[in-house]
């Protein structure tokens, strides 16, 4: 069984993890190091640092989100995301679709 | 990355290296993805605040950073992924290649070569600063089209040069906007137009390449923030508008010039300031097609040339044919061809108007004998012109200054090698015969006619193209100017002004032989005495020959002498000469007009100098014309001391016109009985006010009570005023034989004390007395003869005597035509070659060449007659 939900965990996480990224950033616009930490903390996600990137990128170059570089004090230049107005209509949609297909999932048990 | 040891760096770009084809099929930007984790890394390191990053910890925070992912992105079937906004496609970058690249540096190349738009409506690139600044735009716009293709990171120089050629493609894109319509047009229906639609693209290009540049690197833009990026987009189209600012007031206040009666002072000193003297002296020569900007606002008032070379005087204090004409205005393969045909306005005229290309002086010699005990001196001044135009004849036209009192008694044009000696008659009727002829047949003549007191203009047209050579002669006979009981001198004539160029290796050689020693301050020029005969010669360079040196003193004078002359062309007529002292006569006021203008400025030292030496008890005004008149002294101020302190630290400025001073300085010194105005002035070129009010004044005051105005030039050059009152009693030109201060000192000695000397001629009789004087003498005295017939208006009486004597004078010419039927068209007759002096003398020379075939012939005959007798 562990086998069976240990594939299964790995496909949910596929599906939800971009839409984890929009979420993240629905809120507030966050730097790259502050919002990987912040997903890699979320519980049952197990999301890598490595893996955060290429995601990111991936939703750049979709035009969900946008991306602007700014220099800090503090160490190496942060790069700031937060959501286009495409993002968030599709972040709409997203969580719509999943409250959609959430409550007919639970429904199917009665 | 500053404190990474090289081996920490190395396994960085190996972890790179090692991960990139992941990276790759991720479907994200690979070079964004590495920039996202290098940061993330060494924000992680930068926490440890390690001061130095090993290798050890390089891989400690790669191991943290966990496994890349190994993600298949491959999109849903039966759905093409959807191309991003910002994709750069194969046929997208095409377009931004020709019409960002190829476009715009196609037409810089052909507007350099040909200069098209420049000689049809304005030149885009008069500067070679411009050519450069244009480059940049498709040099830019290239680079950033490669940066993108190839997805690198972008460097901030990337980005501001996308900024500098988006501001300069605006530019120009305005520039042209008014040419955008009728360039569409021509594309439309005739398939071309696209050169004056290339400022237009690049732009175009330059803005869709900074949107591609944001889109596929938004990491590397903010490296240029966005002020940042519009600063520099602001500076490549401010520096080409500054430019053009130069040149649009420059015009804006050549017209507000140009277009004024009188000038206003403070727009001339704008010019002088800030104005661009290349399109200044471009408006001389008409040529105002050349100006950006200036397409675009032609209005009817455009002054014209003749109107802005009083304003490029005024300016500059030059008048504007001392300078070359204006280069590569039509720069390329259509330049040689365009000069070539440029037309010469002065052709046929009467003034030397401005400098001809390819026209130059290729030749001089100056052949003279002086006979001090005479007092007088001759002069052949031969002349060779060159003309290296390809295609179009050109005229020869000079002004030249003959020594004081001199005049010009031959001339001679060389025809296929044959010497051909002029006609002298009236002043209309040579030059009627040289326009005829010349201008509209185009035939060899010379012409040379007065210019002015002492200055002859001498034209000769057409001098041969690819080329072509045409040589003159002029004989000049002048008296000497008496220095003193043993002493006289001779000024060398000199160019005034001149069409044509003088090479600066170019030597006028100088041949003067004389009974007595002659002195000379000229550095190349060699003084010898040999067998009772001296004299000079050597090589004498442009500058040498119209400065102070080119001067010839002789020890003798004729002061003494009663010298007794036949007429060699009024059989039977004797000229008598002697030279009177005359006490001096102390003038009643001086008014001295000072010329303001900027060549006065090395002059004004010498001037304080000569002021020292008037008697403080002599009435003296002194007046300066510097945009404004001023009266700077007055010997009736109280408690005004020394004249020369207002002088002597004077600067001059611009070309000043000295006519409203002329007229204060004169109202002034009329008040009183022998009043003298005292003009000292260099160059006047234009006559730039109205002349007529100083005219009226001396046509109405002319007799001995009258003022005398005593012209000063402190050096050779163009006199607009001078020439139009030329042979007025009431004008007279200071001789100058030594630098300004010595002459100025002379005329004050003249004044205050010294008598001075001067030549009386008069018609004779021999009374039994040999007329062994030169037939110069009898020259000079029909000089001054036709000159006081025209003063009492006898036109006819003048020209007869001057043509009689062949001489030019005030109503007379000279002029050189090609067949006797030339100039029995025009009732001309060419002077005999047996009658024109030479050097030497012609008695001598015909004598000795009539001796020399008389004796040849009596050869001959005595010879046959002893054959025919022994063979009897």
């Amino acid at each position: 069984m562990s086998d069976f939900f240990d594939n299964w965990v790995v496909q949910v996480r596929k599906g939800v993890l971009e839409l984890c990224i929009l979420r993240a950033l629905a809120g507030r616009e966050r730097y790259g190091y502050e919002l990987v930490k912040t997903l890699a903390s979320v519980p049952g996600l197990a999301l890598t640092e490595g893996t955060a990137y290429p995601l990111l990128s991936r939703l750049r170059v979709a035009g969900m989100i946008q991306a602007r570089l700014e220099e800090s004090a503090e160490g190496p230049a942060r790069k700031y995301y937060s959501l286009t107005p495409e993002g968030r209509r599709t972040l709409a949609v997203m969580n719509e679709f999943l409250d959609k297909l959430n409550n007919g999932t639970r429904s199917l048990e009665k | 990355m500053n404190n990474w040891t090289p081996a920490a760096s190395q396994v960085w770009d190996e972890y790179l290296e090692q991960n990139r084809a992941r990276i790759a099929a991720s479907g994200g930007d690979v070079e964004e993805i590495f920039g996202d984790l290098r940061r993330h890394v060494e924000a992680e390191l930068a926490a440890q605040k390690l001061p130095i990053i090993t290798e050890q910890d390089v891989r400690q925070a790669l191991q943290k950073l966990g496994p890349l992912p190994n993600v298949d992105f491959t999109p849903p079937v039966n759905e093409k992924p959807k191309p991003s906004s910002g994709k750069f496609t194969v046929l997208g970058f095409l377009l931004l290649q020709f019409f960002g690249v190829i476009l715009p540096f196609g037409v810089l190349l052909f507007e350099l070569a040909s200069h098209a738009c420049a000689s049809e409506m304005f030149d885009p690139l008069p500067t070679y600063f411009h050519v450069l600044l244009v480059a940049v735009v498709p040099v830019a716009n290239g680079l950033a089209g490669w940066f993108v293709q190839r997805r690198k990171t972008i460097p901030r120089w990337l980005w501001i040069s996308n900024a500098v050629a988006f501001g300069i493609s605006a530019f120009y894109a305005i520039l042209f906007l008014p040419t955008t319509p009728f360039a569409l047009i021509g594309i439309i229906f005739l398939g071309f137009g696209f050169i004056p639609l290339a400022p237009l693209c690049s732009f175009l290009c330059a803005w869709r390449l900074r949107h591609l540049l944001v889109r596929h690197h938004p990491e590397s833009a903010p490296r240029l923030s966005r002020p940042g990026w519009w600063g520099a987009m602001a500076a490549g189209f401010l520096v080409l508008s500054l430019l053009a600012v130069s040149t649009i007031l420059t015009r804006y206040w050549i017209r507000e010039a140009a277009n004024a009666g009188n000038p206003n002072p403070d727009v001339i000193k704008l010019l002088r300031s800030f104005g661009d003297r290349e399109v200044l002296l471009r408006s001389c020569y008409g040529q105002s097609q050349s100006d950006s900007f200036d397409y675009m606002f032609r209005t009817a008032q455009r002054p014209t040339p003749e109107a802005v070379r009083s304003v490029y005087y005024r300016v500059t204090g030059q008048p504007f044919n001392s300078v070359p004409p204006p280069l590569n205005k039509y720069r390329g393969a259509g330049q040689a061809i365009r000069e070539d045909y440029e037309w010469d306005e002065g052709l046929g005229g009467e003034a030397v108007v401005g400098r001809i290309k390819h026209l130059s002086l290729a030749q001089s010699r100056m052949d003279g004998a002086a006979k001090p005990e005479e007092g007088w001196a001759y002069l052949e001044w031969t002349l060779e012109f060159k003309n290296d135009n390809t295609v179009q004849a050109r005229e020869a036209r000079a002004e030249i200054q003959l020594p004081p009192g001199g005049v010009v008694s031959r001339v001679t044009l060389w025809i296929n090698g044959e010497e051909r000696e002029a006609a002298f008659g009236g002043r209309g009727q040579v030059r009627e015969a040289y326009q005829k002829i010349a201008v509209q047949r185009r035939r060899d003549p010379v012409l040379v006619t007065t210019s002015g007191s002492d200055r002859v203009l001498v034209q000769c047209f057409p001098v041969p193209s690819k080329g072509g050579r045409m040589k003159i002669r002029l004989g000049i006979t002048a008296p000497l100017g008496i220095l003193g009981e043993h002493s006289s001198a001779l000024r060398l004539p000199c160019f005034v002004e001149r069409n044509f160029g003088v090479p600066a290796s170019l030597e006028h050689n100088l041949w003067l032989e004389s009974p007595t020693p002659v002195q000379t301050g000229l550095c190349h020029v060699t003084q010898e005495a040999i067998d009772g005969k001296a004299g000079v010669h050597g090589g004498l360079s442009e500058h040498e020959l119209t400065s102070t040196n080119a001067v010839l003193r002789f020890g003798a004078a004729p002061v003494s002498s009663r010298l007794l002359a036949a007429d060699p062309l009024v059989p039977g007529q004797f000229i008598e000469q002697t030279v009177t002292a005359i006490p001096g006569a102390k003038p009643s006021r001086i008014a001295i007009m000072l010329d303001g203008s900027r060549n006065m400025t090395p002059y004004y030292r010498d001037i304080a100098s000569f002021l020292k030496t008037i008697p403080t008890a002599t009435e003296t005004r002194i007046w300066l014309e510097q945009d404004q008149l001023d009266l700077i002294y007055d010997s009736s101020w109280n408690q005004v001391g020394d004249p020369s302190k207002r002088v002597v630290n004077l600067r001059g400025e611009g070309g000043q016109d000295n006519l409203q001073g002329l007229l204060h300085a004169w109202d002034w010194a009329t008040e009183k009985p022998g009043g003298i105005v005292l003009w000292i002035h260099a160059d006047q070129p234009a006559q730039l006010e109205n002349f007529l009010a100083l005219q009226q004044r001396l046509d109405w005051r002319s007799g001995s009570n009258a003022p005398t105005i005593v012209d000063v030039p402190v050096f050779p050059a163009p006199n607009r005023i001078t020439q139009e009152l030329a042979n007025l009693p009431t004008v007279s030109a200071l001789p100058r034989y030594g630098t300004l201060p010595d002459d100025l000192n002379r005329l004050c000695s003249q004044w205050f004390g010294q008598a001075h000397y001067e030549y009386a001629r008069k018609p004779a009789d021999s009374d039994g007395m040999q007329a062994t004087a030169s037939a110069h003498i009898v020259r000079l005295w029909a000089l001054e003869q036709s000159r006081q017939l025209l003063r009492n208006h006898k036109i006819k009486e003048a020209t007869d005597c001057a043509a009689t004597h062949q001489l030019v004078t005030p109503v007379s010419g000279a002029v050189v035509l090609e067949t006797k039927a030339q100039y029995d068209e025009f009732g001309l007759t060419p002077a005999d070659a047996t009658t024109v002096p030479s050097v030497p003398e012609p008695s001598t020379l015909i004598l000795g060449a009539m001796a020399a075939f008389a004796f040849f012939v009596w050869r001959r005959r005595h010879g046959k007659t002893r054959r025919q007798a022994l063979s009897h």
